[in-house]
């Protein structure tokens, strides 16, 4: 399958190729968006509701999408947002304090369902629960999607310099875990 | 990453991989299962605003109108401020003073306490009947 760029697919989306562009563009981001979501919410058929949830709010705002900005950045900002938004609604809905959400996630990563990392790799997904939400955000952000700090700045609405002292303290954090300290 | 080198050593040295993993040929359904929510979602919005909806809505709001001005009690008079002067000219004879009625008007609001010493002196005074205001109470 061909890979289009996002001005290209964009160019279709406004042509009368609306949903084959659409198509192809959760066909270009789904691994990507899943991956990155799927780090935060941890379980797998919650990261299946809110990667749906993110197309979607993808193809409502594709019409009035500002091509000024990068198609790529955008759509990783709706992912942050869904995702911190579910987050939000489980302790809410459910009242539970935040320490027991991130039990939930360290005992499902226990459970290792739809889980390939080995003993190393549980450890370093415990240690990130212990961050706080935005911190981990930073972190994976940085760390497993490699992304330049200014993109990142865009995606987060923050500046270099805090996303920069967010990630150094993540990373200390985790490493001293990791280190049993 | 250098940066990690001098900020987590020991992490840096980790195998970088992803651990999390999606079903079996999850990948290949979710546009589809992302299509169809979006197709869903068309025909819901499409449904609200039809010309059956809007024009079904309209006759049921004018129904409702119809029945609420039927249902309005005919015993209804409405009279205008002329009427009104009108009546008062014809039928009160006396001339009123409007800045006695005004005070009138004004005080009336006001509480009036009395003690019960006071009306029991009023009573005596006005030479009522005891007994018969023993059986009117």
């Amino acid at each position: 399958m061909a890979t289009y760029s996002d001005k290209e697919l964009l160019e279709m989306f406004h042509t009368d190729q609306s949903s084959y562009a659409f198509n192809l563009l959760v066909r270009k981001y789904q691994k990507k968006i899943y991956a990155h979501v799927r780090r935060i919410v941890i379980d797998h058929d919650d990261a299946n509701d809110v990667v749906q949830n993110i197309f979607i709010k993808v193809w409502k705002g594709l019409e009035k999408f500002n091509e000024d900005s990068e198609l790529y950045t955008w759509i990783y900002r709706i992912s942050v947002n869904e995702s911190l938004t579910f987050l939000k609604k489980k302790r809410t809905k459910f009242f539970i304090p935040i320490h027991n959400v991130e039990k939930e996630m360290s005992d499902k990563i226990d459970a290792g369902e739809h889980f390939s990392g080995d003993e190393i790799e549980k450890k370093l997904q415990k240690a990130l629960l212990t961050l706080p939400e935005k911190q981990r955000i930073v972190f994976n952000l940085r760390y497993y999607d490699e992304m330049p700090y200014e993109e990142m700045s865009k995606v987060l609405d923050t500046s270099v310099g805090a996303l920069k002292a967010s990630y150094h303290i993540a990373a200390k954090k985790i490493e001293e875990n990791l280190l049993g300290r | 990453m250098e940066e990690l080198k001098n900020i987590a050593p020991h992490l840096s040295q980790l195998p970088k991989k992803d651990a999390f993993t999606a079903p079996e040929g999850y990948f290949d359904d979710l546009p589809s299962m992302i299509q169809d929510r979006v197709i869903a979602q068309s025909k819901t919005k499409s449904r609200v605003f039809s010309p059956a909806w809007t024009f079904g809505s309209l006759g049921l709001a004018a129904v409702l109108c119809l029945i609420f001005f039927l249902g309005q009690s005919p015993d209804e008079t409405v009279v205008s401020q002329q009427e009104v002067t009108a009546y008062v000219s014809d039928n009160i004879d006396q001339e009123f003073d409007e800045t006695l009625l005004a005070e009138e008007l004004s005080t009336s609001d006001k509480e009036v306490t009395t003690s019960e010493t006071n009306l029991e002196e009023y009573i005596l005074n006005q030479d009522i009947d005891e007994q018969l205001l023993r059986e009117e109470i």
